[in-house]
């Protein structure tokens, strides 16, 4: 189900993906502790364009396939990580 | 390359600052002397031009990042405190009201740094204040993700994606583009926006 504007309403399997991509976020920034639920680009210092590369690895690690172009584009959140998770 | 007679737009090719760095206009001779080996320096000729070695002149002369003054622009980065270019950013304008970027650092001490981010930022808030531009757009390979990285920070919309546009020139294998935009109505409604723009 998509909204009108077409994104996914927020529904469990979600909210249970969204705990999973701030852990791959963590790992990937190789952060001490929990990354919030709505941290994104803007908001997390360690996000720079080099722990970007390593993050969309251990992406697709976690997902085990390589990440479709379109995937690589849209990833900028742990909401849009989490999106990703659930629906793989 | 292409020359312009007409005299250079000055209020686009001022000298400019941000946090970390000048960013000064580059001219033609620069260019083509190019001062920061763009033309054998791996990261840049496979990265950015896609080639599998390094560039002849004639191809430089075709693909360098030549400003003319009037449609192309190109700014020497340069870290405060010192006189070292570390990388050039180009913004040239195509279609209506229409800009691109295109940066590259050739200085590897400084990848990583959100040199990119920092420039560009400044740059398009220079080109929406001082030009007619309503839209910045960018077709970036899926390969190229620190770049991809620098589009979604500045809150670029990811428009589309060309698939196998090209092939990788060393595997042969094909690369899938993705296209970025950024209207100036979104840029003003966004974090990056500069006050009284």
């Amino acid at each position: 189900m998509r909204t009108s504007r077409g994104a996914r309403p927020v529904t469990p399997e979600i909210m249970t993906s969204q705990t999973r991509a701030a852990a791959i976020i963590a790992r990937a920034f190789n952060i001490q502790g929990d990354v919030p639920l709505d941290a994104d680009m803007a908001t997390l210092p360690a996000w720079d364009s080099m722990n970007h590369v390593t993050l969309l690895m251990e992406i697709e690690a976690e997902l085990g396939r390589p990440l479709r172009a379109e995937e690589i584009g849209g990833i900028d959140s742990v909401r849009s990580i989490a999106r990703l998770l659930a629906d793989p | 390359m292409k020359l312009s007679l007409k005299p250079p737009n000055r209020t686009l090719m001022t000298e400019l600052e941000t946090e970390r760095f000048i960013l000064r206009p580059a001219g033609v001779l620069e260019i083509l002397r190019d001062p920061g080996g763009w033309r054998t320096n791996r990261n840049i000729y496979r990265n950015i031009y896609l080639l599998k070695g390094p560039m002849s002149l004639a191809a430089w002369l075709k693909r360098g990042p030549f400003p003319d003054g009037q449609t192309r622009f190109t700014f020497a980065i340069v870290p405060k405190g010192t006189s070292t270019v570390i990388g050039y950013h180009s913004v040239r304008q195509a279609g209506w009201k229409t800009a691109g970027n295109a940066v590259g650092i050739h200085d590897s001490a400084w990848l990583g740094k959100d040199a990119a981010f920092e420039v560009r930022k400044k740059l398009m808030n220079h080109f929406f204040r001082h030009d007619d531009v309503q839209r910045f757009t960018s077709r970036i390979e899926s390969t190229n993700h620190p770049s991809i990285f620098v589009y979604r920070k500045l809150g670029f919309r990811h428009s589309g994606t060309l698939h196998r546009e090209r092939a990788d020139p060393e595997t042969g294998k094909p690369i899938d583009y993705l296209l970025f935009e950024m209207l100036k109505e979104d840029w003003m409604c966004g974090p990056h926006a500069e006050p009284g723009l």
